[in-house]
């Protein structure tokens, strides 16, 4: 059932139940009101008969004393009399007229009781008069009896009986309505409390019908909410009441459904994506184990080359030194033999550190220990290590940059022992600064490198032209050792052909701040 | 001067001890870090060379303890692992110094002896003013230098030669040292320059330039 439907019919009973009441009470006020009007009406009956009796004896009064004195001056009170009966005559029948008008033909037995007392009044009068008339005492004798009849008999009782018998009908109509009244509010009283009992019965029935059909929904619809809120979609939702509740239900139904179904499907892929990820990530995990066993096992191989060849030259080495330095009675070729043993020792130990250093470099494991250095002070130091002369131009301002100074150092040596290994006797290093960078020159006058030669010589264990059949001996690490150190500075290094024939090898550092170049004086430095 | 050997391979440790014996220290080898700590616990020494890479405990904890006692005897760690990295690893566990394998044997007894010195404060050295070796007298406050009564005149560097050989008489200098000594250089020279003031030193003390004795492939010793 429509909600629309169950409220119009509790307003259509209430309203009826309203409407019942009202309509009884004006009906009751109705009622009264013509009760009254019938009790005034009755009331002035039985007044207009009182009077009427009162002018009727003192009428016959009036006939008794001219009849028995024979005064006849009075004759106009007797015409007033007469008048005044006639008009309570008159009044009485207005009063009946209305009591007719009031409620219908039962009152017609008062009319043909007053027109009886009419009849009588008039016959009454009529043989007063002509006993009058006639004034024959004789005849007024004989007639006197039947003068004491007419009012003993004629007049005074059967007048006094009808006129009782109106009064008696008057009283018995007022006792009728009364009766009436007390029957009529008792039936009021019922009918009232029947309509009460009903109005009371319909609150209870609508109340419990209220309940079911609207507010049993509402709390099941709540908790229905309630429940798609905390995503437990499970228990279908009944929601019962009125059919727009019914629809509401079957739609929150749906709509549980659906949610339902979109959760499991986002659960499914969550689960997929989880999957996915959880994958990836082993893979990855995998990847990253393998890489760091890769670094491990290179690092490792690094440190057992550093061991497993350093321990043997380490014996080697100290066997000979210390043979010789404990030997006093060697011949001159042991003795030799000894030192060319250490010595091949000491150079082989000088490959291991530069191959470590490459390998530390193109590994990205060449650490360097920077700070704040002069470099003009590295240069100076790499200067004053190496035996030959050495021409050095440098700034007459510090050249300051962040640098590591012995691995710096180590570079410049290893460029100067390069150019006097493998190039001319005359050898120059400068140091100078552009705006962003710090550059070192080593040069030499040898015969240089060709354009070939040059693109190869920072390969380890090159070995240019230049150096074959002069017995020179280096560990063909020198330039990639150079090189590796100056890059790990974020550095270039460079060869160029020298004016006038040479090598030039350019170291260039960039430059965090500026500094202004000026150029220095040069200088000669010999051992 | 008692030197404690901590070296698990047998050659190293052998030549290591030859060599140390004939400057005339007594050497302890052992070649594990329990029985390091032992020896080290039993007896006094000056300085202990220690091997990082030990069978047991690893050179590291060896050190570690000895620190953790209050033991204040200088330690040398001597290792073929030479990447920086170790290097501060050990001196921050409580070595001294380091001395990365192969090493050259003259570097070794120097450190020791920087070692041994520092570790004694310079404090003898200081006492003696005037130093006597045969006819040969040296005064370190007035710098003067007599041979047999005769007052010899000697240049500065001639001078630094002479009280190098004299305060290490009977150990072999090598060239590398007298370089890195007197003219404080560390690189291997390619020079003849000890030679030449080796050379001059002899002519101008005389007689007692023949205690210099010339040691091939290796240097020096005043007898």
């Amino acid at each position: 059932m429509r909600s629309t439907t169950l409220f119009g019919m509790y307003a259509a009973v209430i309203v009826g139940l309203v409407g019942s009441l009202g309509g009884l009470t004006l009906y009751s006020l109705e009622k009264s009101r013509a009760w009254d009007v019938r009790a005034q009406l009755a009331q002035e009956s039985y007044g207009l008969h009182l009077q009427l009796e009162g002018n009727l004896y003192r009428l016959f009064k009036k006939y008794g004393d001219v009849l028995l004195i024979g005064e006849q001056e009075d004759g106009a009170a007797v015409l007033d009399l007469q008048d005044a009966i006639a008009g309570n005559l008159s009044g009485i029948r207005d009063v009946i007229a209305r009591e007719i008008q009031l409620v219908g033909e039962e009152e017609i037995e008062e009319l043909i009781l007053l027109d009886q007392i009419e009849a009588d009044v008039r016959a009454i009068n009529v043989e007063i008069d002509r006993l009058i008339r006639s004034q024959d005492p004789v005849a007024t004798m004989i007639d006197d009896d039947r003068l004491i009849t007419l009012f003993n008999g004629d007049i005074d009782i059967a007048l006094d009986r009808k006129i009782e018998a109106a009064l008696a009908e008057e009283r018995s109509e007022v006792d009728e309505t009364l009766d009436e009244a007390r029957a009529f509010r008792l039936r009021n009283t019922r009918l009232v409390y029947a309509i009460l009992l009903v109005g009371i019965t319909v609150l209870i029935v609508g109340l419990m019908s209220f309940n079911a059909q609207i507010r049993r929904p509402i709390i099941r619809l709540q908790q229905g909410l309630e429940n798609l809120r905390g995503a437990n979609y499970s228990g279908a939702v009944y929601l019962g009441g009125s059919r727009e509740f019914r629809q509401l239900g079957g739609v929150l139904n749906s709509m549980a459904d659906a949610l339902a179904a979109r959760e499991a499907s986002r659960a499914e892929q969550k689960r997929y994506l989880e999957d996915t990820v959880a994958k990836r990530t082993a893979e990855l995990q995998q990847a990253v184990d393998k890489l760091e066993l890769t670094e491990e096992n290179r690092k490792q191989l690094m440190a057992d080359i550093s061991h497993e060849l350093r321990t043997p030259l380490a014996i080697i080495l100290g066997e000979a030194d210390v043979t010789l330095r404990t030997s006093a009675d060697l011949s001159d070729g042991v003795s030799d033999s000894f030192a060319r043993i250490r010595d091949a020792a000491k150079h082989t130990n000088q490959i291991v550190d530069d191959m470590l250093t490459v390998a530390r470099f193109e590994a990205g494991k060449l650490r360097l220990d920077r700070s704040e250095t002069d470099l003009r002070l590295v240069v100076h130091d790499a200067v004053s290590m190496f035996p030959e002369p050495v021409q050095v131009d440098m700034p007459d301002r510090r050249s300051m940059a962040l640098i590591d100074p012995v691995r710096l150092r180590q570079a410049v040596l290893a460029l100067l022992h390069n150019a006097h290994r493998y190039g001319g006797p005359d050898i120059a290093i400068t140091v100078s600064e552009t705006a962003s960078s710090q550059i070192i020159r080593v040069e030499d006058n040898g015969p240089g490198l060709s354009k070939a030669e040059k693109s190869q010589a920072f390969e380890r264990f090159f070995r240019g032209s230049n150096a074959s059949g002069r017995g020179v001996e280096g560990t063909g690490l020198g330039l990639p050792v150079v090189k590796s150190i100056v890059e790990a500075h974020d550095g270039t290094v460079v060869l160029e052909d020298r004016d006038g024939g040479g090598l030039r090898v350019v170291m260039t550092l960039p430059k965090k701040q500026r500094v202004h170049v000026v150029a220095g004086k040069a200088s000669r430095k010999s051992a | 001067m008692n030197i404690l050997l901590v070296e698990d391979e047998v050659r190293v440790a052998d030549f290591i001890r030859r060599g140390l014996g004939a400057e005339g220290w007594s050497v302890d080898h052992v070649a594990g870090g329990e029985e390091a700590l032992e020896q080290a616990k039993a007896n006094v020494y000056d300085v202990i060379l220690l091997d990082l890479m030990l069978p047991g405990i690893q050179g590291l904890d060896v050190c570690r303890k000895l620190r953790a006692r209050k033991s204040k005897t200088p330690i040398l760690m001597l290792t073929a692992l030479d990447s920086p990295e170790e290097k501060v690893k050990g001196l921050k566990t409580g070595a001294d110094d380091y001395l990365p394998k192969p090493f050259e044997f003259d570097e070794l007894i120097a450190r020791v002896e920087a070692l041994h010195r520092r570790a004694n404060c310079y404090a003898k050295e200081a006492d003696d003013t005037v130093i006597t070796s045969g006819t040969l007298t040296f005064d370190k406050s007035s710098l003067q230098i007599a041979v047999a009564g005769q007052t010899v005149d000697l240049s500065k560097k001639e001078r630094d030669l002479l009280l190098l050989f004299l305060t290490n008489q009977g150990r072999v200098l090598s060239r590398e040292r007298i370089l890195n000594a007197v003219w404080s250089m560390n690189e291997d020279p390619l020079t003849n320059v000890v030679d030449v003031y080796v050379g001059r030193l002899r002519r101008k003390i005389g007689c007692e330039g023949e205690r210099i004795v010339t040691l091939r492939n290796v240097g020096y010793r005043m007898t």
